[in-house]
């Protein structure tokens, strides 16, 4: 049988809010795609669906017509990522064909996958728990092999900030864990949080590689302020400790996103701001010599 | 309608007279004051005039680099962790006050030229609680 390689997998996580995991995750996302040579599959699992949101509703809030048309046609062939996990945990084989009735295409090298507000049941754990560990493992292989879509290079996965099942099947499978901090003291202590709940929940699965980088940092000459960067020392300090004692391989990407105010509007603008393109490619060439160590 | 709150109207013409009363109390004292010290000169021409403000001493800056105001922040931290407060107190009291005053800026607690050595001494001590917060984890 001919051998196909699946895509690299990227989670995006932190337990902390508005630290910027789905407009980093979008970025990267679009930065691929459009400025490199990468075929790119995002995943939004948050059943905030902020990720949907932003990607699919026009600036006056309505929703753009072609994703609704596709949306509602989604949703009668039971083509979500719900009615994946339903098939998947349910009693049958799991014959979910891939096509793109479940895979929206943004552009045509930027592909989506939308998240449904049905993921909240995740969260009551009606299902169990070993059953959704391969999960997303079996769904990549079905992307993967499916003469119906195109191969992907990238799966980026823009997760919740809580540890749910679909979380769980991602992070237990993914190639790199992505965590974004921001400069201030909250943000900075989900990385010792995060990375203790890492390792109770995963293991005795092995814990993929984790990338930590800084998002919103201030800028100052050239560099970040102090402040900005007694943040950051923390956090590369707890890694590194952390790493030490637990043997998961942690690298703090110093290639931190600026603090600049078009950021915010950058998904629903449609593209990478210019002024942060050189930004996240920096920190695209740290993530992609990681993931290749 | 409840009585228990005045009128905002009645409040602001309560306050109104309250603050001019004051006023005219301080004016009449400012004026007793000048007064004062008007015949004082009149009797004692010689007495010494208010000392001018003069500009303050320019500050000793430190001569350490960023690297060696984090190996002192290292070092208030190593005392912290093993005397608690009073080893934070005896490590920086060993500092020179522009030390002091170059680490408070480095850790991002203060501006050069602007931050007293008071601010910069609570500057540093909440930085280092910050650092031994964010360093705990469940291998400890």
């Amino acid at each position: 049988m001919k051998e196909k390689k699946g895509p690299k997998s990227i989670a995006t996580i932190n337990f902390k809010g508005g630290v910027g995991k789905t407009t980093c995750t979008w970025c990267l996302g679009d930065l691929l795609s459009t400025f490199g040579k990468s075929n790119v599959l995002l995943f939004d699992l948050d059943a905030q669906m902020s990720l949907t949101q932003a990607i699919t509703l026009n600036e006056d809030g309505s929703l753009v017509q072609q994703f609704q048309t596709w949306a509602d046609k989604s949703f009668k062939k039971k083509k979500t990522i719900f009615h994946a996990i339903e098939e998947y945990t349910g009693a049958g084989n799991f014959n979910f064909g891939v096509n793109y009735e479940f895979i929206y295409q943004i552009s045509d090298r930027y592909h989506f996958i939308p998240s449904v507000e049905d993921l909240y049941w995740l969260a009551l754990d009606v299902i169990p728990r070993d059953k959704m560990q391969t999960f997303m493992r079996s769904l990549l292989a079905k992307i993967t092999w499916s003469t119906n879509v195109q191969n992907y290079d990238y799966a980026l996965f823009d997760c919740p900030p809580s540890f749910t099942l679909l979380s769980y099947s991602v992070l237990s499978v993914c190639d790199m864990i992505l965590i974004p901090i921001n400069p201030d003291f909250y943000a900075a202590k989900g990385v010792p949080l995060i990375l203790n709940m890492l390792q109770m929940q995963i293991e005795p699965l092995p814990v993929p590689k984790i990338g930590v980088f800084m998002n919103k940092a201030k800028p100052y000459g050239g560099g970040m302020t102090k402040e900005s960067r007694f943040y950051w020392d923390s956090v590369k300090d707890v890694c590194q400790k952390f790493s030490k004692k637990s043997g998961i391989k942690i690298q703090c990407f110093e290639s931190p996103i600026y603090d600049r105010v078009k950021i915010k509007r950058a998904v629903t603008t449609g593209g990478v701001p210019p002024e942060f393109v050189s930004d996240f490619k920096s920190l695209w060439n740290n993530i992609e010599r990681f993931i290749n160590e | 309608m409840s009585n228990e709150f005045p009128q905002p109207s009645e409040e602001i013409k309560r306050l109104t007279s309250e603050i001019e009363s004051l006023r005219a109390e301080m004016q009449v004292s400012f004026r007793k004051l000048s007064q004062m010290e008007k015949r004082l000169r009149a009797v004692f021409p010689n007495l010494p005039k208010k000392p001018k403000a003069t500009p303050g001493q320019p500050r000793q800056l430190s001569s350490k680099s960023g690297e060696q105001l984090k190996e002192d922040f290292q070092r208030i931290l190593q005392a912290v962790e093993e005397s608690g407060p009073q080893g934070f107190d005896s490590t920086i009291s060993t500092l020179p006050n522009e030390d002091v005053l170059a680490l408070a800026v480095e850790l991002g607690v203060g501006q050069p030229k602007q931050t007293s050595l008071s601010k910069a001494v609570e500057g540093i001590r909440k930085r280092i609680q910050e650092r031994r917060m964010l360093g705990h984890t469940r291998h400890d």
